[in-house]
Formats: structure tokens, C-alpha cells, sequence
């Protein structure tokens, strides 16, 4: 079972999962939604693999940061499930973004850091 | 020519590499994110398709191997037998140290057959025990640890040949145990090191994670962790201490009966490399370097503190306490007037505890003392395999004419029972 009083127990997350779970931060998404919000959010600097992106979900999934919605409708008649982030979810993300504050944080104290 | 159903066909083609279960659950979404991707990287032409193309497939096999490793239906079926994911490492690194330090330890005994298979089966289920244990809590590791440490101040001087003349204070079988709770309390003091050092580890990073988010908040409280972690890692060097200290007083006895020498660095060696094992693929981070440091330098160390022990001389050590012990003995003489009546009086003042000679386990001083004079010697022989006896005067002071000889009563009941005239080497 999960303590949800200790998300600092999952930390640090790896990039992708920080941005998957940061795409969701919003509302439900679909797989191609997420796909793209993570390369926007990250500017580019990401672009996840369709097997990647499942692989990651699949994982998240197991370990109940994020739930899967009802199916609805999309274009061509297929499929499309959706995403969302579960409290867990929720509270490891702002840990996270809690943690990479602090760490910016410190490094703007030394000027040095961001220029070297 | 459209060439994105062809692609597409192909990729679905592919997705069937995955688990089954895999397939159940995400294939469709799988072939659908990626027509999405195909269908935009098509606008950006050709270039486009194919570096989507590639990314896709430079992908794809770690992710099928990660798939598959992840398989649940693998996965239940390994933990069945109880080798799932890093055990599976573990297992196969403990089996080969097992295979090449175990058959020294219980070397001809072992043989072949169903003694090898339970010798098999018995270190599978205690690696399987020591992988569990490390998920106890911490309160566990650490009281034991405080219980283990007083064991070990247990003279190692007590690990004693049974049926010796100087034991007849215990009976079978109860020396039979004790020599088994002396040999293996430094063991169980190196696993108990070991998780100590895992729960420190991972009291560090939890910590390191509470004060990046929690801020300054996190570091105050921090403090009282601060000093847990203290208690947790001095008593794991206290009992890594101790535990070098009682092997190298193990070796030491050793010597004085038939010496084994070398095997008895055999199981504390395994040990430590299970325990190296098990905290290198446990621990996160860079954290694993503790594990790794367990590994290495725990066993090194071992041999270092096994040469000079192996090569002591115990006739060396008995003089060299024989010297400190008459030393004690003039002082209290020129304090108290008199010599003490038995070596106990000295202590604490003067010694805060009497040594023991270093010639056969078990054995105590002989010392008689009068007002004037006295005597202080020990039974000796003359090498372990040796069955006769006599006593050796370390030192006589006063007039001692007309005592029996120093250790008499001992050396001729033993002497009655196992002397040999017949005994070929030194006399």
C-alpha cells in the first residue's frame, strides 16, 4: 500500500515521469495528448516513442499515480482512453516540483551556478 | 504512393512482440498514438516519417525487453520460485560464491548426494531469509545489534575443546553450543553491520529528499534523525570492530589446538559478500558505492587481520601476560604489604581483568601465594598435538622450598588419564 503522507519516498522522478505526470497536472488526457503536451512542456527537448510513452503509463498505472478513464469515441471510430492523475499522482508531483524548486533555489544563491 | 498503412501495418505487426498482456491492455492505443505521429510527421514530409520512423524503432527493443521483464505473467511464475527481477541476480552471484567458498568449509563432511542438495537447499533458504531481513524495522537491527555486541565481549578464550580436562565445569552438550554461539556471534554481528548500514543509507536519502522539498522546515527535524543516524552507524562500527577483534581472537585459540588456519575466513567471507550483494542491488543511487565498499573491504580486511593473528606465537603471548599479571602482583605487593591470596584481589585496581595463558583453552593461572612469597606459572605443553603435560614457573618469589610443584594437581590428573610415553615428538 502506498503512504500518501510520504511521496518523498518516490523521489526523484525521471524526466519523463515528471512530464507525463505534469501534462496531466491539468485534466484527463488521451496517449497522443500526453505525447505532445510532454514535447511542448519540455520545449522539444523531449519526444517520447509511442512504446515508450506506454511503457511509462503501464508503470504508472501499476503503481496507482495515475487511473484510467472510460473509453469515448475518436476520430475514425477508434478508441481513446483516457488519463488522469490519482491524489497519489497528484502529491508526488508537487513534491517533485517542490524539490526542483529548492534545488533552483540554491543554485541562484551562487551566482556562479548559472553561468559557469 | 501513401506509404502510411504499409508503416502502419508494420508497426502492429511489431506491437505483437510485446506480452500478451501488454497487448490486451495497450496495443490499440499503441497503434493509434502512433498513426497520430505518422499522420503529422507525414505533413513535414518524407524526412519527417522516417525520423519518426527511427526513433520509434531505436526504441523498441528496450522497450519490449522491458515489457517482457516486467511481464506480470513472467513475473508471478519467477516469484513463485522466488527469483523475481534483481533476485534473479542475486541468486545467481551467491549460488557461485556459495559453490566455491562452501565446499572448504564442510570440505570431505559435504560429500555428495542428499548432503550436498540440503547443504544447497539450506543456503538458499537462508539467502532467501537474509534478502527478507533487510525489510525488518530498524528498531529490530538495532536492538539486536546491542545484544549481539554484548555477546561478543564473551571471552573468544572459552571456545574450548570438549571433553578437556580443564572444562569439567560444563557439561555435553552444552560446550558443543557454546563453541557454536562463539563461532557464529561474529557472523551474526556482520549481517547486523551490514542492514545498519542499509538503514542508514536509506535514512540518508529520505532525508536528502525531506529537506529538498520541505525545505528548512525538513532540517530542523532533521536533527533528531541527525542523531539516529549517529546511534545507527556507531553501532555498525562497533560491531564491525568487535568482529574483526573476536576473528582474530578466534584464529589466536586456534592455534593452540589443531588449527584450521585459513578456513575460518571461509563463511565470514561468504557472508560478507552476501550482505555486499544484497545492499549494492537494494540500495539507490549512489548509495550502491556503500554496498560496494561492504563487499571489497569487508572481506580485505579480513585478511589482514587474519595474517599477524595466524602467526602469533601463544608460548609469546602467555610470557608477555604472564609478565603483566607478576607486574600486578608487585604492585599490590608494595601497596598492600602482602601478596593477594588469588589473582582476583588485583582486580580493578590493578588489572581490570585477569588474562588468561594462551596454551590450551579453558586454562587458568596457577598461582599460590603466601604472605612472602609467591607463585606464578601455567600447565603447558610442549605443541597441541602433545598429550604430556607439565607446569612452567613464569615466576617464583620468596621461599617456595617444600611446595609441590606449580600446577601439580592438575598436570598429574591429566597426565594419569591421556600421558603417552610412547608419544613420538616433543617432550
Amino acid at each position: 500500500m502506498n503512504d500518501l503522507t510520504q511521496p518523498e519516498q518516490f523521489l526523484p522522478l525521471t524526466e519523463a515521469s515528471y512530464f507525463i505526470l505534469l501534462s496531466l497536472a491539468h485534466g484527463p488526457a488521451h496517449g497522443y495528448g500526453i505525447l505532445k503536451s510532454v514535447q511542448n512542456l519540455s520545449e522539444g527537448r523531449i519526444t517520447l516513442s509511442a512504446g515508450t510513452l506506454y511503457g511509462a503509463l503501464k508503470r504508472l498505472l501499476e503503481d496507482d499515480w495515475i487511473e484510467r478513464l472510460e473509453s469515448d469515441e475518436g476520430a475514425g471510430g477508434r478508441e481513446r482512453k483516457f488519463y488522469r492523475l490519482t491524489g497519489l499522482g497528484g502529491s508526488i508531483l508537487s513534491a517533485e516540483t517542490r524539490r526542483l524548486q529548492a534545488l533552483v533555489r540554491a543554485a541562484a544563491r551562487l551566482p556562479g551556478a548559472l553561468t559557469a | 504512393m501513401n506509404v502510411l498503412p504499409w508503416i502502419s501495418r508494420w508497426y502492429r505487426r511489431l506491437i505483437r512482440l510485446y506480452p500478451p498482456s501488454f497487448q490486451a491492455d495497450f496495443g490499440d492505443e499503441l497503434a493509434w498514438v502512433f498513426d497520430q505521429a505518422t499522420e503529422e510527421a507525414a505533413h513535414q514530409g518524407n524526412s519527417g516519417l522516417l525520423r519518426l520512423c527511427l526513433h520509434e524503432l531505436s526504441d523498441l527493443p528496450w522497450n519490449i525487453l522491458n515489457q517482457l521483464w516486467r511481464n506480470r505473467e513472467v513475473n508471478a511464475m519467477l516469484e513463485k520460485f522466488l527469483i523475481g527481477g534483481k533476485r534473479i541476480v542475486f541468486y545467481i552471484v551467491t549460488l557461485i560464491t556459495a559453490l566455491i567458498f562452501l565446499p572448504p568449509i564442510f570440505g570431505a563432511r559435504i560429500g555428495r548426494g542428499w548432503r550436498l542438495i540440503a547443504l544447497l537447499v539450506g543456503w538458499f533458504v537462508f539467502t532467501t531469509l537474509a534478502w527478507q531481513a533487510r525489510k525488518l524495522p530498524i528498531k529490530v537491527w538495532f536492538y539486536t545489534g546491542l545484544v549481539v555486541l554484548a555477546g561478543l565481549f564473551w571471552p573468544t578464550s572459552f571456545l574450548i575443546e570438549s571433553n578437556f580436562v580443564f572444562q569439567d565445569w560444563l557439561p555435553q552438550p552444552y560446550l558443543g553450543i557454546l563453541d557454536v554461539v562463539i563461532f557464529l556471534l561474529p557472523i551474526l554481528a556482520l549481517i547486523i553491520a551490514a542492514y545498519l548500514i542499509y538503514a542508514a543509507m536509506k535514512m540518508i536519502r529520505e532525508q536528502q529528499n525531506k529537506q529538498a522539498v520541505q525545505g528548512e522546515v525538513a532540517s530542523t527535524r532533521a536533527g533528531r534523525g541527525g542523531w539516529t543516524l549517529t546511534y545507527i552507524l556507531t553501532l555498525s562500527i562497533l560491531l564491525l570492530v568487535k568482529f574483526y577483534h573476536n576473528l582474530s581472537g578466534l584464529i589466536m585459540w586456534d592455534n593452540t589446538y589443531d588449527p584450521i588456519e585459513f578456513l575460518w575466513l571461509f563463511l565470514p567471507i561468504l557472508i560478507a559478500i552476501l550482505c555486499g550483494i544484497i545492499l549494492l542491488l537494494n540500495l539507490p543511487g549512489k548509495s550502491k558505492l556503500a554496498g560496494l565498499l561492504f563487499l571489497l573491504l569487508v572481506p580485505a580486511m579480513m585478511f589482514i587481520v587474519y595474517v599477524p593473528a595466524v602467526n602469533i606465537d601463544p608460548h609469546q603471548v602467555t610470557t608477555e601476560r604472564a609478565e603483566r599479571l607478576s607486574y600486578a602482583i608487585e604492585n599490590y605487593y608494595q601497596r598492600e604489604g602482602k601478596y593477594p591470596q588469588t589473582l582476583s584481589q588485583l582486580v580493578p585496581r590493578d588489572r581490570l581483568f585477569i588474562p588468561v595463558p594462551m596454551i590450551i583453552n579453558g586454562q587458568s593461572w596457577c598461582y599460590d601465594a603466601g604472605l612472602d612469597y609467591y607463585r606464578l606459572g601455567y600447565v603447558d605443553r610442549c605443541h597441541w598435538s602433545s598429550p604430556n603435560f607439565f607446569g612452567t614457573v613464569f615466576k617464583s618469589v620468596g621461599d617456595v622450598s617444600g611446595l609441590p610443584a606449580v600446577c601439580d594437581a592438575v598436570v598429574t590428573a591429566h597426565n594419569q588419564q591421556f600421558s603417552r610415553d610412547d608419544f613420538i615428538g616433543c617432550k
